[in-house]
């Protein structure tokens, strides 16, 4: 698996490893008797097998262990999603919000800007290469084709699913499914077109670096193109980034 | 032989002595027998199973070598691949894995298992059977529509299907069609097993291979009209301007409603397989089945719990992160009858006195290729753990251990094992064990490596991972894909092996005898292959269940279901049976 940056990233591995565990021991043990019996009793002129249907203590036993090894896993695994999954996100103090949009097959991402507000958006305020995601007042906000996130602080995402706009035409595409994929992070979640949704992941510290958010749900033709790169910056070079510092105005969705 | 060659007929081959025997086309191509019906869906699977099989090469040779031109279909965009891979699934699912088993298995086995002379409504059986490959013809004319045929994934999501080019209606019409196929094909099954059997045969005297589908047929039953509507919705979206799946609409109803059918398709796709390779290691290990009421009950199970697991396709899909954990819950416990099938597969291996016939290679294949199947999907059932693994290879993988590592070799155990009851002759042994080496080492060369690269992240259903513009985080991953493309190429190759058997043995084999593997059930004590209605003079009556292999009454090491005994050692039978045998 690839190197973790998130603070729940190692979470996530270990439910991995655990389970990798279980059934390789699993796997052994069913392989090493299938193995045994297939050579211990192959055909041999004149013996006769074994008249037997059955055992059901055997078999009671071995489904109450299987059972039991399956309902602790369910309990294993289930705090480490709902903290990924289901966390208070009001709860988190100061955490650093962007609004991402997948369209096909591009991803944009908007940032506050200095007043710490985002704008409103509508799909037939659209202009390509100038209000690509179709933002009322664009120049409040920081548009990039890139992700660009602190380390060791909460970051906050707002995923949506863009169409497109026709304006000559006037006619609106509607948006597909995306799925926000950052392997590094170990997260993923769709995009849903007209429900956005909001997730979120803090990098550990010092695990600056540029990676790859990809696209992993099928969204067209153009569907492996669509890629983005994740920045992980420093306090300083996040605000020459952004042009602001995003820490002295709070912001809001 | 007759049906041999008139079912040949029936797919448009000429075979020059029939032309003035018209009569025939009546008996045999319009035919209402359940064996020509079953041996008329055998063949359209298998021409299907090679148009699939080619497609998934040419997206396997795109993806280890995207620079290049694919051979015979040529350059291949994006466009094209999608059209490919969605192409693969779709034919391979749904008119290649269900037709064989539960159309050609089905009608082939079930009413000369359970002693009947037919399907209980044989002209819907027929009719079930000729919707098919019309289905095949609509879905397929896709691909000379403006746009292409459907490019969905098989898995067809709106909002992407509802704007996608008209290729897309073609496949929902399609699968509407064979949808209706199977669920005519379920309503005889249900009613051909509870009101036919032959007097004596009860329920627990079943072979699994009946069970099995019977407990599909209920599945199917309940499950494709769900998917119906769902497709209908998805037709009325695209054409008639309604919103049921965009803008006020909710596009995860859609993934709802689809693996509200496509979870339980899974078990669909896996069960009849499970009960043929039960009746197959049972007569080769020469052992009744082990623990044969848990076999039965475990797939009773797998049906119950097959309809409330279908959340776990959508961890990741916006779904309620609560719900979440309930389908983690259920998704867990899915593997339990699983394991207990396992478990008696081995205890029948255990003890027995196995002879390593090619059916019996392909049935031990299977449990093999099914445990790793069965153990990647706890993977995915662990939804922090699925969060890095959805959508990408460790889910291909899964799925080809399940559906070709599991059911394909469970097919080839079917086809092998009666090939000799449905044609009359006996396929070449060599041959069928060279084929099985192979495809059993290739196969998993394919899609071992699978798991590797989709657990470092590679996305599924991507055309290209190296070119620049597109994710290059898993550039160097692209040797692993070369090696399963090889891999691939191979594994299609030895299927050469497969087809030439089939047909130089459908030609050419040595004649079969009535009971060539010395089986238990009562289609070996008839003429190989038995004559339209079965069972003549009369209806056999059934005395045991069918896996009496090494019974201490008898001297041989099997005793046919029907075989009436004589008063002494038909006291001592009961008295077994009394003890709980």
């Amino acid at each position: 698996m690839p190197e973790v940056i998130s603070t729940y990233g190692d979470e996530v591995d270990r439910l991995f490893y655990i389970i990798l565990a279980i059934t390789l021991v699993m796997l052994v043990l069913v392989f090493a008797l299938f193995g045994i019996f297939v050579v211990k009793y192959r055909y041999q002129e004149g013996r006769r097998a074994v008249y037997t249907h059955g055992s059901s203590k055997l078999e009671w036993t071995w489904t109450a262990a299987t059972a039991a090894v399956l309902i602790w896993l369910v309990f294993a695994q289930r705090e480490t999603w709902i903290k990924i999954k289901q966390a208070d996100l009001d709860a988190f103090k100061n955490p650093y919000l962007v609004r991402v949009f997948g369209e096909q097959f591009v991803w944009h991402f908007v940032y506050p800007g200095s007043d710490g507000k985002f704008e409103p958006q509508d799909v037939k305020d659209i202009f390509q290469g100038v209000n690509p995601v179709g933002l009322k007042a664009p120049k409040n906000d920081v548009y990039k084709q890139s992700l660009v996130v602190p380390d060791d602080v909460p970051v906050i995402l707002e995923i949506n699913s863009l169409g497109k706009y026709d304006q000559d035409k006037q006619i609106e595409t509607v948006g597909v499914l995306h799925s926000f994929f950052q392997p590094n992070l170990r997260l993923k979640q769709d995009l849903v077109p007209f429900h956005p949704a909001k997730i979120w992941f803090q990098v550990k510290k010092g695990k600056t670096g540029i990676y790859e958010i990809a696209c992993a749900e099928l969204c067209g033709l153009g569907h492996f193109t669509m890629r983005a790169d994740m920045k992980v910056l420093g306090d300083d070079e996040l605000k020459t980034e952004l042009g602001y510092d995003w820490k002295a105005t709070p912001a809001k969705f | 032989m007759s049906t041999t060659i008139t079912t040949g007929h029936s797919l448009g081959e000429t075979h020059a002595e029939h032309h003035h025997e018209p009569g025939l086309i009546g008996r045999y191509i319009f035919s209402r027998d359940h064996k020509a019906i079953g041996i008329q869906f055998l063949f359209t699977a298998l021409i299907f199973m090679a148009l699939g099989g080619l497609l998934a090469l040419a997206v396997r040779w795109r993806i280890a070598w995207p620079a290049t031109d694919v051979p015979i279909v040529g350059k291949v965009d994006g466009a094209m691949y999608a059209t490919l891979f969605t192409m693969h699934a779709t034919v391979m699912i749904f008119f290649v894995i269900i037709p064989l088993l539960v159309g050609a298995f089905g009608n082939f086995v079930v009413p000369l298992h359970i002693g009947a002379r037919d399907m209980a409504f044989p002209f819907l059986n027929g009719l079930s059977y000729w919707i098919m490959p019309l289905a095949g013809i609509i879905m397929l004319y896709g691909f000379w529509l403006e746009g292409g045929a459907a490019a969905g994934g098989w898995t067809s999501y709106p909002p992407l299907s509802v704007i996608a080019p008209n290729g897309q209606t073609c496949w929902c019409i399609s699968l509407i069609i064979v949808g209706s196929s199977s669920i005519m094909g379920a309503v005889n099954y249900i009613t051909t097993i509870i009101k036919m059997r032959a007097p004596g045969l009860t329920f627990h005297r079943m072979s699994l291979t009946v069970w099995s589908v019977f407990i599909t047929s209920i599945l199917v039953l309940f499950g494709t009209p769900v998917l119906t509507s769902a497709l209908i919705l998805l037709i009325l979206d695209r054409h008639a301007g309604t919103t049921f799946f965009t803008h006020d609409g909710q596009p995860l109803l859609f993934q709802h409603l689809f693996w509200f059918y496509s979870h339980p398709a899974v078990y669909i796709m896996i069960l009849p397989a499970m009960g043929i390779v039960s009746d197959v290691i049972s007569v080769f290990s020469r052992k009744p089945i082990f623990g044969y009421r848990a076999m039965a009950y475990s797939m009773v199970g797998i049906s119950g719990l097959g309809y409330i697991v279908w959340g776990h396709h959508m961890f990741q899909s916006g779904m309620n992160p609560k719900l979440g954990t309930t389908f983690m819950v259920s998704t867990m416990l899915i593997a339990l009858p699983s394991a207990v099938k396992t478990f008696n597969w081995l205890g029948t291996l255990w003890g027995g006195n196995i002879r390593f016939t090619t059916p019996m290679l392909n049935a031990l294949a299977f449990v093999s290729m099914f445990v790793i199947g069965g153990l990647s999907g706890i993977f995915m059932a662990a939804t922090p753990v699925d969060i890095q693994i959805h959508d990408t290879y460790f889910i291909v993988a899964h799925i080809h251990y399940v559906l070709f590592g599991g059911t394909l070799f469970g097919v080839f155990a079917g086809i092998t094992f009666w090939f000799p009851k449905m044609f009359g002759k006996m396929m070449n042994e060599t041959v069928g064990k060279i084929h099985f080496i192979l495809t059993f080492i290739a196969f998993n060369c394919t899609f071992f490596p699978m798991h590797i690269v989709g657990a470092a992240g590679l996305p599924r259903r991507y055309a290209d991972y190296v070119a620049t513009g597109s994710s290059t985080q898993w550039a160097h991953l692209q040797p692993y894909n070369e090696f399963m493309t090889i891999s691939a190429l191979v594994l299609g190759t030895a299927q050469v092996l497969f087809f030439g058997n089939f047909l130089w043995s459908l030609w050419k084999g040595k004649k079969a005898p009535q009971n060539p593997w010395l089986a238990n059930t009562m289609e070996w004590t008839l003429p190989s292959p038995p004559v339209h209605g079965n069972y003549f003079p009369s209806i056999p009556e059934v005395h045991r269940g069918p896996y009496e292999y090494t019974s201490p009454i008898v001297s041989e090491d099997y005793l046919p279901q029907s075989r009436a005994l004589d008063p002494e050692a038909s006291a001592r039978e009961r008295l077994l049976q009394a003890e709980g045998h």
